[in-house]
């Protein structure tokens, strides 16, 4: 049944959709390449310019922009089931801040240069570090209004001292590099930061997926949920695995990109009514999703303006609307 | 130019010495003591050009070895911050500074009467005598320029090459992936090397610059602090597009201030030439 709900679902046509605009983003870009010659080259190991371009330059931004879209999707589908909030996302939440601080911190301090894996190991506890404020400030179950007002708070926190960090660090060029951090930029990165962002990104997904059905029992209320055997607390329940899933996927992938926003709450909301409005149903949808929006939105940073838009303020443009919207919807039926 | 500032300077000088005529013991000896200076590269002329012991402050960057050819001279020297209430406590009876930033302080002095000198920025190799020659007579050290002077032109005589159709060309690029161009000094002392400026000033995109590579590319030494300004020096497709043997390393302190020590930057590039392979040289 799970197996037909996927294939009866979205997702097709979004993968197809991430296939589509993947080999477009291969195959277009500042210069004209011969796409097959490149692919050649780069299959016989010799170094051309098409081989390099291709390799060291389009594939790590088609890489990093679909498991970081991916990751940004599916963790915002959690996020909102498990809080029962539709305005829940790892960026409104502070969670994508929190992973930058981290990253900000160990990056320029030159500990990166010499522990391997610091940047997604800091990423991963600046995330946790934000997700557990987020709890104790205002509890599981919060109202829209208290959680996202506790999320706001702790996000400009976070902003505030990446800003302060990049200002007392040694290099000169750090307090400029605000921008990336707190938007986000997938411009020049290479195949090492992919291979950074991989490991936590897998696991902390695997966490994330595995954690669909008990989701679907919470929809049915705690109670109902606990006497399923979902249980919520304990040091292996639910809330472990998804703050530990939410926080290894998002603190490494922004421990490379910077904080993109908006991708999580979008994505599961676009997709909600698709999936009949089943949590777990909405997971693998949300994942290409979040691909596919990263996609869009890289290649409309560089129809903008080339290097120097950053790939956050694109979702923002989107997603802020989506965000209204929310809210209004929300008002209506408070009334 | 020097005539320019000669006025304003012997106006306050004297002024100087008469309010604090008991003081200057020998009359003759009618140099500035106490020389502030509010801009790293004039910090490097003052450490090359007057006496140690005249030398009252010097800005924060002179001891930074990142951007200062004369960094280790600077140690141990006082350090004035480019803010008036500090720049008067240095007591200066001469304060030395670019024509850009600094404006405040540069105010003040001149509001308490202190001499001033503002020096003109340096955008090529031909600008280091003029500077020398304006800074030494400033500081009381014609001879001493004259001699740095002297030096200066024999050795960039025997590093010139010239520059024909058929040179190679070069791209310096600078943080940001950004890449240096006409009007600044990189540019020419890529010329005085004998390469073709590929550069524009503008941001470079990597795409492009592997598919059409230059000759040689230029970039800074690693920094010692990191950032992802500097990082795209290190990108794994310039690596593997270049190699070592088209990619040359020239420490940007060298580039920073047109000074004789920009000449070291030549002679890399020079050495950077003969090693380029077949077909690029």
């Amino acid at each position: 049944m799970r197996t037909r709900g996927i294939l009866s679902g979205p997702t097709p046509w979004l993968v197809l959709a991430v296939v589509l605009c993947g080999g477009a983003a291969l195959a277009h870009g500042d210069v004209s390449l011969h796409v097959g010659q490149a692919v050649a080259d780069l299959w016989a190991g010799r170094r051309s310019a098409g081989a390099i371009i291709l390799g060291e330059l389009r594939l790590p931004r088609l890489l990093l922009a679909v498991f970081v879209g991916g990751t940004l999707g599916v963790s915002g589908a959690v996020l909102q089931a498990y809080f029962r909030n539709p305005l829940a996302d790892s960026g409104v939440l502070g969670i994508s801040g929190g992973g930058a601080l981290g990253a900000v911190l160990v990056y320029y301090t030159g500990l990166s240069a010499r522990v391997p894996l610091a940047m997604p190991g800091a990423g991963l506890l600046g995330a946790l570090g934000a997700t557990a404020s987020l709890l104790a400030l205002s509890g599981v179950r919060a109202g829209p209004g208290l959680l996202v007002l506790a999320g706001a708070a702790l996000s400009s926190l976070f902003a505030s001292l990446l800003a302060l960090t990049l200002n007392l660090v040694p290099s000169p060029y750090a307090a400029y590099e605000v921008m990336h951090w707190l938007m986000g930029s997938l411009t020049d990165r290479t195949l090492h930061d992919v291979a950074i962002a991989a490991p936590g990104i897998a696991l902390g997904l695997a966490l994330l997926f595995a954690s669909g059905p008990a989701l679907d029992a919470l929809t049915l209320g705690d109670e109902v949920a606990t006497s399923m055997g979902a249980v919520r607390s304990g040091p292996f329940g639910t809330q472990t695995r998804i703050v530990l899933g939410v926080a290894l996927s998002v603190g490494s992938a922004v421990a490379v990109t910077g904080t993109i926003g908006f991708v999580g709450l979008m994505v599961p909301h676009l997709l909600r009514a698709q999936t009949g409005n089943v949590p777990s149903r909405l997971l693998v949808p949300s994942f290409f999703g979040g691909a596919l929006l990263l996609l869009i939105a890289d290649w409309l940073t560089r129809l903008i303006g080339g290097a120097t838009v950053q790939i956050g303020v694109v979702t923002a443009l989107v997603g802020a609307p989506v965000f209204l919207w929310q809210v209004l919807r929300l008002r209506r039926s408070a009334l | 130019m020097p005539g320019l500032f000669q006025p304003v300077i012997r106006t306050t000088r004297s002024l100087v010495a008469a309010l604090c005529g008991l003081l200057v013991v020998s009359g003759a000896d009618a140099r500035p003591h106490r020389v502030v200076s509010l801009n790293l590269c004039t910090d490097e002329l003052v450490l090359m050009l007057a006496d140690r012991s005249d030398i009252a402050g010097l800005s924060p960057l002179a001891a930074d070895c990142t951007l200062s050819v004369l960094c280790l001279s600077a140690q141990g020297l006082p350090v004035v911050p480019a803010n008036g209430e500090r720049l008067l406590g240095a007591r200066p009876d001469l304060v030395v500074s670019g024509t850009f930033g600094a404006d405040r302080a540069r105010a003040v002095a001149g509001t308490a009467g202190i001499a001033t000198l503002a020096v003109a920025p340096a955008t090529t190799l031909d600008d280091v005598p003029r500077q020398i020659t304006t800074v030494a007579h400033a500081l009381g050290q014609d001879a001493r320029g004259a001699s740095l002077i002297a030096a200066f032109r024999s050795r960039l005589r025997a590093l010139a090459m010239p520059v024909t159709n058929e040179a190679p060309r070069a791209v310096m690029l600078d943080a940001n992936a950004y890449s240096a161009g006409p009007g600044t000094l990189a540019d020419s002392v890529m010329q005085i090397s004998g390469f073709r400026d590929a550069g524009s000033g503008a941001r470079l995109s990597l795409e492009r610059l592997v598919a059409e590579p230059p000759d040689l590319l230029i970039r800074d030494a690693s920094p010692a602090a990191p950032s992802l300004a500097e990082a795209i020096a290190d990108h794994p497709a310039l690596r593997a597009r270049f190699g070592r043997d088209r990619m040359a390393i020239v420490p940007g302190n060298l580039l920073l201030c047109a000074l004789p020590q920009s000449l070291d930057a030549v002679a890399l590039l020079e050495q950077a030439r003969k090693a380029l392979p077949r077909g690029h040289s």
